[in-house]
């Protein structure tokens, strides 16, 4: 067999002798050719119905904004893993597990990246060793406490610093938080797939390949990973814009409209709403800027738009190729409650 | 499995990465060409779509590459299942592009009809999701010799048209459970996608209207006014004149922020 100028590819031909990723498991791979077949034979047998136009384009309309900056989660991603040695990832954390939980909460700061590029950056970034609690921080505070989201949420609500900045300042609290409490019940070992640990033996350039070969060498080398993440986990947004798409094409928003005098009520509905939209973080304070006219409780739309970046229906299902499935229940049950106490917080104690 | 089809599928699987990129290369190609991705997208992310086709395009030669050279391998079966949802979109984004949504999702999303006030804390205390554009953009009217006056600055400059005789467009549709005689004439205004779309619109009710099939696009001139309806005070026209149009075409169905 032809060796290969340079290790890149994960499969049973790896040079370094490494096993092949995780393929998809026997039940994983029942449901997901069932729910590809389905998907086409909705669009085959109902493709002429108004209610399929409207979710053909709303699903289309989701993936289409998503893509383009999965795609360069997936490229930063792959250059990452060739361009940046475990030893400078180490070097760079503070010592103390806590401060680096809340310096990874505000990275987004300095390296804006919105929800659907984060999941294949953290991935890389966990393979590299950043601990746990470190890379719920920034995947969960990344897509808010970044620039690109403070000027969006600006624009949206007319100027008023005060919404950009208390939406970014709970987003980082929850980060933080969720990242510590995490760091807390759960080890990397309980919480992250064995493909992503940097203990385990896939195939990776963590092994010392990013030391090696000439720089045209390592960059291919990291293109060809991120176009390998892209694949992987792509299937994730496709499933979750599908569902949120589906959602949104039966369930009609007027019934958060009936819970509006009711604050508490209000707040539910609003996280629910993010779940199922599934919109970008750069783009959903104007939907939760629209429901402030109708007199919706602005705790409510805090909700939306802390919550939505953090947790949606696309976002679990991107989860799934990074966490154990026990850590992502825990890990969206956290989430969930986090923003649902903080916006009670904020409703009921606030001036 | 017969030898042709085994050989084929092992052709296929080898080269999926690839062909993968490569049909979305090809995609973005084609949302591109003659703007298709406005259907969905805002106009403003034509710089998204080429960032997509660029990445892709990478994508896509370093996998031939490293396929050339014989450093991927064999794939798994799961291949086919990402390959297969990888592609999915492709075949939506094609039956979808020539189309827009129309009455079903007005049914589906509340309507920003009311009126706004004078000064900005005015309007932030209406209801009505237009107010909070800064920047709307001012589309071209379908027809030249007399400029139609789009819903959205009809809806924001309510004062300044209130009692007046207007000539709009957009698309018509009868809800089931609207008060008799009285249909919507709307629109809908994109954020950044489809699926943020919020509607905006008037009620409209006179003669002519009868006749219409829900989501014809419109031109309909008439006095506007508040009226009460459903137990509000909800912008109304009173239709003189309907003309039916043609779909606008793709980059002109929606208002955009």
């Amino acid at each position: 067999m032809k060796k290969p100028a340079f290790p890149i590819a994960y499969s049973e031909t790896c040079m370094h002798g490494h096993r092949a990723p995780r393929p998809v498991n026997r039940a994983g791979a029942w449901v997901q050719s069932l729910f590809l077949i389905l998907a086409v034979l909705f669009y085959i047998l109902w493709g002429q119905e108004e209610e399929f136009r409207t979710f053909s384009i709303i699903f289309s309309s989701i993936v289409l904004e998503a893509f383009p900056f999965m795609l360069l989660g997936a490229l930063i991603g792959g250059l990452i893993e060739v361009f940046v040695p475990r030893e400078r990832i180490a070097g760079i954390l503070p010592k103390r597990p806590l401060l680096t939980v809340f310096l990874a909460a505000a990275l987004g700061l300095v390296f804006p990246v919105c929800e659907c590029a984060i999941v294949p950056v953290v991935r890389r970034l966990i393979k590299k060793g950043l601990p746990l609690g470190a890379a719920i921080a920034y995947l969960l505070g990344g897509p808010i406490v970044n620039p690109l989201v403070a000027a969006s949420t600006l624009v949206a609500y007319a100027m008023t610093w005060q919404a950009a900045f208390t939406r970014l300042a709970i987003g980082y609290a929850i980060a933080a938080s969720a990242g510590l409490l995490m760091d807390m019940f759960f080890t990397r070992e309980q919480a992250i797939l064995p493909e992503n640990r940097a203990d385990h033996g896939g195939c990776d350039c963590r092994n010392g390949c990013e030391a090696s070969g000439t720089f045209l060498q390592r960059l291919y080398a990291g293109l060809v990973h991120g176009a390998r993440d892209f694949f992987d986990i792509g299937r994730f947004l496709i499933m979750g814009a599908f569902v949120a798409a589906l959602l949104q094409t039966m369930v009609s928003r007027d019934i958060f409209a009936s819970a509006m005098g009711i604050p508490l009520l209000s707040i539910l509905l609003m996280m629910v709403l993010a779940v199922v939209l599934s919109l970008c973080s750069e783009a959903d304070a104007f939907v939760a800027a629209s429901f402030r006219f109708s007199g919706m409780p602005f705790s409510a739309q805090m909700g939306f738009m802390v919550l939505g970046p953090m947790l949606d229906i696309k976002l679990v299902l991107m989860y799934l190729s990074l966490f154990r499935k026990r850590a992502i229940i825990a890990l969206s049950s956290l989430t969930v409650l986090l923003v649902f106490l903080s916006m009670l917080v904020m409703e009921y104690c606030s001036p | 499995m017969t030898p042709t089809i085994r050989t084929m599928e092992q052709w296929f699987s080898k080269r999926l990465l690839s062909l993968v990129f490569i049909a979305w290369v090809l995609a973005y190609a084609w949302l591109l060409n003659q703007d298709r991705y406005m259907a969905f997208l805002q106009p403003r992310f034509r710089g998204l779509m080429y960032m997509g086709l660029f990445i892709s395009g990478v994508f896509a030669l370093v996998s031939v590459l490293a396929h050339s050279s014989g450093q991927d391998g064999e794939e798994t079966s799961g291949a086919w299942i990402r390959g297969g949802f990888l592609i999915l979109p492709i075949l939506f984004l094609v039956g979808a592009h020539n189309t827009t949504l129309g009455g079903y999702a007005l049914s589906k999303r509340p309507l920003g009809t009311s009126v706004p006030g004078l000064t900005l804390e005015e309007k932030i205390l209406r209801d009505d999701p237009s107010l909070w554009t800064m920047d709307i953009r001012d589309l071209p009217p379908v027809h030249e010799p007399e400029k139609p006056v789009l819903l959205s600055k009809l809806l924001r400059n309510w004062k300044d048209y209130e009692g007046k005789e207007v000539l709009t467009e957009g698309m018509y549709h009868a809800p089931k459970d609207s008060p008799e005689g009285y249909g919507m004439v709307f629109r809908f205004y994109v954020t950044c996608c489809a699926a943020d779309a919020v509607p905006v619109g008037i009620f409209a009710r006179g003669k002519g209207l009868d006749s219409l099939k829900n989501d014809q696009w419109v031109r309909v001139r008439g006095i506007v006014r508040l009226e009460p309806i459903l137990g509000q005070e909800l912008p109304s026209m009173e239709v003189s004149q309907v003309e039916k149009l043609p779909p606008p075409a793709t980059g002109e169905q929606y208002l955009y922020f």
